[in-house]
């Protein structure tokens, strides 16, 4: 039995399936990914020409008896056929987005290096707040400005409050 | 048993681990550059050649993640 003009060549009695791939539209790492993934439900055996014409067998490892296995192996040929597609897109994708996939990676490599902010230090970068920091004179206030909003502005209550809870 | 494995689709390398990992199942050896395989069972296993090709692919795949 063959189907999809060709591609599918079915041999119910030795309880195999021929998938005839053209390297054109999937090429071989696009069938060996495909081929991986059937490892545990068939026996695969890759041969043919990979410039011309790739010859994918299939055999069930699941043994199938009487008129279920022509249609186990069909199944089997068209989702191998599925998958195919699935990973030529994949692979498609893969290339359209590899620049911004290095982008993002080298990105996320160049914020974690230790050794790059040694050498900003080394350079000379504005350090100014780290300085202020560990000086503590930010602290003082001699202008007496740093007043609280309610203490200043706030009804007499609070600030009345306020005073009872100082004494 | 004797049989034949793509070149162009299966690595020596690859076919090589295998027959280490098969050693305790079957004896073999890779004849010539057209990975032609010779396998003797030690005991009768069934498809031998099916799952020795699928281990090969196997080792392939790993091989590739490596």
């Amino acid at each position: 039995m063959q189907l999809g003009k060709n591609k599918l060549t079915i041999n119910e009695e030795k309880g195999y399936v021929l998938i005839y791939v053209n390297p054109k539209i999937y090429p071989l790492d696009v069938i060996y990914s495909a081929a991986y993934v059937f490892l545990d439900r068939a026996y695969i055996l890759l041969d043919g020409d990979p410039k011309k014409e790739i010859i994918v067998e299939l055999r069930l490892k699941e043994k199938t008896e009487g008129k279920g296995k022509g249609k186990e192996l069909e199944k089997l040929g068209r989702e191998f056929g599925n998958e195919l597609l699935n990973y030529a897109d994949y692979k498609q994708r893969a290339e359209k987005t590899k620049e911004i996939k290095q982008l993002l990676l080298q990105r996320a490599l160049l914020t974690n290096d230790s050794s790059l902010k040694e050498s900003e230090e080394t350079v000379g970068f504005d350090n100014s707040s780290e300085e202020l920091e560990e000086d503590g004179s930010y602290l003082e206030d001699p202008e007496g400005i740093a007043i609280p909003w309610e203490e200043k502005y706030g009804s007499k209550e609070v600030k009345s409050k306020k005073k009872v809870k100082k004494k | 048993m004797i049989f034949k494995l793509n070149r162009k689709f299966y690595s020596i390398e690859a076919v090589k681990e295998t027959l280490k990992d098969f050693r305790e199942v079957c004896k073999g050896k890779v004849l010539n550059d057209k990975i032609e395989i010779e396998l003797y069972l030690r005991e009768d296993t069934q498809q031998l050649k099916e799952e020795f090709c699928n281990y090969v692919l196997g080792m392939m795949k790993n091989k590739s993640l490596v």
